[in-house]
């Protein structure tokens, strides 16, 4: 099967599952192919042991130890691989979870709200004709109200911005990371395979250490955790203090401190609610 | 200084109107961030335990505040300058608002914030 990539991976938590799942009992068939290759090696080897060589008792052959052992340790520690297996690994992709289509859309809504926002903004021009007639205490503190709030929706529009890219960047990570396991996983499980593949010959079956099998289960579990790492790493790093980082945005950016809207302040306000004030 | 009214006071309607139209946009803008306010959680197990989806919370939730605060920064220039407006021109007297009435507008809609700093400390 070709791989994955961003345009045909998964693009939903349950697509991956799914996918997850095949790649998964593409492993199991490989290894179970791989042992039932290996036994039938070593039953035939037996039976031929049996079949022509005369004056053994039965069970001293090497190729009858092999076949011993395979059924009675390596066989039983295969068969408990593969039954636990889809869980062990199932019990990992919980680290992977996310919701990227709905990040996107999201990502797309504060993209809207920033070009909105920029749109809203268009008083400048209109605050400087104003001034050229007016000059009264409440002009000015209107000026100075309305260059702070018309500020601050810059401000916010620039915010939203870089939120929304944070968002998106987020979405595309999650994807990203669902097609590298997607397409590294059956690679975790080729030792294991080949090793089990290995022991249709007699010899190694007998000097083999079940307990390897079990060690290279744990190097394809590895395998699943630190490629979620990856994704741990990216957030890490997207929260991280450099510009444009959650710290930094959450914190106002560039803009609005806190992203804390300007309040307009009583004294201010009380000057413009004087008509009066407005031409002296 | 000598004030030409009539020049002036469409001027100030017309800064009115558009302090009023930017009140209903940021509305409206906030509306449709709406679904998106306070959804870390589906940034996955990941980002939430390392601190993204706190952070993302925060943010979002401040955008939503600074939207309404906004909005209500926006209603009041508004009607301060239909105010003024109003009371130069003496079209409709009966209209102008009050500097008291004005005054509650920002004190009775207590201006939302967002709850302090994000939550930096956290990671």
């Amino acid at each position: 099967m070709a791989d994955f990539d961003s345009a045909n991976g998964p693009q939903s938590f349950e697509d991956f599952m799914k996918e997850m799942d095949v790649k998964i009992e593409e492993v199991r068939k490989n290894i179970a192919d791989a042992a039932g290759t290996a036994a039938e090696a070593l039953e035939n080897a037996a039976n031929g042991v049996i079949g022509t060589i005369v004056g053994l008792l039965p069970g001293e052959s090497e190729a009858e130890k092999a076949l011993e052992k395979w059924n009675t340790e390596i066989a039983p520690m295969i068969q408990r691989h593969l039954n636990s297996l889809k869980g062990d690994v199932t019990e990992k992709l919980v680290e992977y979870f996310g919701n990227p289509k709905a990040m996107m859309d999201w990502a797309d809504e504060y993209t809207r709200a920033e070009a909105s926002l920029r749109k809203s903004n268009e008083i400048e021009q209109d605050l400087t004709t104003l001034g050229f007639n007016w000059s009264g205490d409440a002009y000015v503190a209107y000026q100075t109200v309305a260059t702070q709030q018309a500020k601050a929706l810059d401000s916010l529009a620039t915010t939203m911005q870089d939120g929304a890219t944070l968002v998106r960047d987020g979405a595309t990570q999650i994807l990203s990371t669902w097609v590298d396991l997607l397409n590294q996983f059956v690679s975790f499980y080729g030792d294991y395979v080949s090793t089990v593949g290995s022991l249709a010959d007699a010899g190694k079956a007998i000097g083999f250490w079940v307990s390897t099998l079990a060690d290279m289960i744990a190097i394809g579990i590895k395998g699943v955790g630190d490629i979620a790492k990856t994704l741990a790493d990216y957030w890490i790093q997207q929260v991280g203090n450099m510009k444009g980082s959650w710290i930094d945005v959450a914190a106002g950016g560039e803009g609005m401190p806190e992203n804390q809207w300007p309040r307009i302040s009583e004294g201010l306000s009380d000057v413009m609610g004087q008509s009066p004030e407005w031409a002296k | 200084m000598n004030v030409n009214i009539e020049v002036q006071v469409p001027i100030l309607r017309r800064h009115a109107t558009f302090w009023s139209e930017r009140s209903d946009a940021v509305d409206g803008v906030r509306k449709s961030i709406e679904p998106a306010v306070g959804q870390g959680a589906e940034f996955g197990y990941m980002a939430g335990s390392n601190g993204v989806a706190d952070m993302y919370n925060w943010w979002s939730q401040a955008m939503s505040s600074a939207l309404v605060d906004a909005a209500t920064s926006f209603r009041y220039l508004d009607a301060a300058l239909r105010s003024a407006a109003n009371f130069y021109d003496a079209s409709d007297a009966t209209a102008a608002e009050g500097a008291r009435k004005l005054d509650r507008m920002l004190e009775a809609s207590d201006y939302k914030g967002n709850g302090g700093p994000p939550p930096l400390g956290e990671n």
